[in-house]
């Protein structure tokens, strides 16, 4: 019982060096953290068995609907969508990291002529539905000059590409604006005080340890933006989820073609995030 | 730029600022003579460290102006860093670079300011952690160290440009008692070296035994200078006296 409870309320101990917020809960806060995470948990078992319950009513566990992924054809198709994924999230993300950095330097410099142009096109693409983005890119690229007599299918890469870099480069310009601004005064005045210009302290001392302390919002939201690269199912490009609903159309099974397609989001992000953790915890030792 | 050797090195020329509305500094002037140590005082509120910061600009001023070693202080960019450069500056919080290792604290103005390559500049960087007496934290983190350690390697940091004066914005104000020694040890090694300084402090002792003069302000104002021995036997303005009778 004791280790039943301890594990229902979490309370291992915390690592030296790691934020602790609350105290430790006393007889009472336990009993209620307890009855708490116990009808939570019910809460949960009860939604996901009336969900399977649903499933088996309707007739989602016939096996035939299921047949087709015993087959490494659909399997394949969908692998190479998932690359497809990974493809467009890889260089949507070099591009708005670099875009998000310039953007967040030029935010925080004392000089008007960047500070403006770089705060007007973060308010704006930051505000914009990403949707949008992509579909106008994808619509406006066979009229732009340069990009004529390209195939169908590098308009919608690139489409999904440049919406995904134009939104998340103000998402990431942000993350690391917070990161500059949680820095102590001191270390820019340190860094001016030996002489080095406003430029030079920015690249030298600032951003670097503005960047380790956004790491960990960097990391969540290039989850984010690994995930939207699935609106490219509006600009026909041909990603994972794409090709789940090809599969679901060919073989009248969308349910279990999506729920296949969210397995192996979930498998992506779980690697991504799990890499992430291990990361930390290697900087937080390396850094005390 | 005639006679370098007996000109001032800085000159404080009716200075005003203000925050706002708030007048801080209320037409200050001041000479810093080469080799000279001055040490400024008074209540906090004063506008001391204020003063000690717009001698390198770290503050803007509204009118006056400040001249070091016969140039007049550049308003922006890389004329305003060049001058900076010959500006050391120790601050009440230390401001070590977070990311970086002792060493490389104290290499970095060298090699991205004065373009000296990494060798000679690890060298001299260690030469002088030796000289402040921390030559064996080289490769640790500012973390890792004592307040007074911190302190210590912010002035070889300092001491590393070479600089023609060296400014101390309450060096000894965020340490522990048993610490606040070792800081002025070197401090009082500096003086007796010749380095021009000018110290914002509320350790009376060390203004006693290392300050060629002593400025007193009060309320922006420059109240007094005067040599230590008259100014703490014998102090002429009544906030003066007021003031040494809450801290003597």
């Amino acid at each position: 019982m004791t280790s039943l409870s301890s594990w229902l309320l979490d309370v291992k101990p915390s690592r030296p060096g790691e934020l602790q917020i609350t105290e430790e809960l006393g007889p009472r806060g336990r009993r209620r953290a307890l009855i708490g995470t116990a009808a939570a948990t019910a809460v949960v078992l009860a939604a996901l068995a009336w969900v399977i319950r649903r499933f088996q009513v309707k007739g989602q566990f016939a096996p035939e609907l299921w047949r087709p992924f015993r087959q490494w054809a659909i399997w394949r198709y969908l692998l190479l969508g998932l690359g497809q994924t990974l493809k467009a999230a890889g260089v949507a993300l070099v591009l708005a990291l670099t875009l998000g950095i310039v953007l967040a330097m030029w935010r925080a410099s004392s000089r008007k002529r960047k500070r403006i142009p770089a705060t007007l096109f973060s308010e704006i693409f930051r505000a914009c539905a990403l949707v949008l983005l992509i579909k106008f890119s994808f619509f406006q690229l066979p009229k732009t000059p340069g990009f004529r007599g390209w195939t169908l299918g590098s308009y919608a890469f690139v489409a999904v590409v440049s919406g995904l870099t134009f939104y998340y480069s103000t998402v990431f310009a942000e993350v690391i604006r917070s990161g500059i601004r949680s820095l102590p005064k001191g270390q820019s005045e340190a860094a001016l005080a030996i002489g080095l210009t406003e430029a030079r302290a920015m690249h030298l001392i600032i951003l670097p340890q503005a960047l380790r302390r956004a790491l960990p919002n960097i990391f969540t939201q290039s989850a984010s933006l690994l995930k939207d690269t699935s609106l490219g199912v509006f600009v026909t490009y041909s990603e994972l989820l794409s090709r789940a609903k090809i599969v679901g159309e060919f073989g009248s099974n969308f349910l279990q073609s999506f729920v296949v397609a969210g397995f192996m989001y979930i498998t992506v992000v779980a690697i991504l995030t799990s890499s992430a953790n291990r990361l930390q915890s290697r900087q937080a030792r390396s850094s005390r | 730029m005639t006679d370098t050797a007996s000109s001032p090195l800085i000159v404080v020329d009716k200075l005003d600022k203000w925050f706002g509305d708030h007048h801080v500094l209320k037409d200050i002037n001041l000479e810093v003579a080469r080799g000279e140590v001055v040490v400024v005082i008074g209540p906090s509120g004063s506008g001391k460290s204020t003063l000690c910061r717009c001698i390198n600009r770290l503050e803007r001023f509204q009118k006056g102006s400040i001249t070091i070693d016969g140039a007049t202080l550049p308003e922006e960019g890389k004329e305003l860093a060049a001058l900076r450069a010959d500006v050391g500056m120790v601050f009440q919080s230390f401001n070590l670079f977070a990311h970086k290792t002792i060493v490389e604290n104290v290499m970095l103005g060298p090699v991205k300011v004065r373009g000296m390559d990494k060798a000679a500049a690890r060298a001299k960087a260690m030469g002088l952690l030796e000289r402040v007496g921390i030559g064996d934290k080289a490769n640790r983190h500012p973390a890792e160290l004592s307040g007074g350690q911190q302190q210590r390697a912010a002035i070889a940091r300092a001491l590393a440009m070479d600089p023609k004066v060296m400014l101390f914005d309450e060096p000894t104000s965020a340490l522990d008692p048993e610490m606040v020694n070792e800081v002025l040890d070197v401090m009082l090694e500096l003086a007796s070296q010749g380095m021009t300084m000018v110290v914002v402090t509320h350790e009376m002792g060390f203004a006693r035994s290392a300050a060629k003069r002593v400025v007193f302000m009060d309320d922006g104002r420059l109240v007094e200078i005067a040599t230590p021995n008259e100014f703490f036997d014998n102090p002429k303005s009544d906030r003066a006296r007021d003031f040494l009778s809450k801290i003597l």
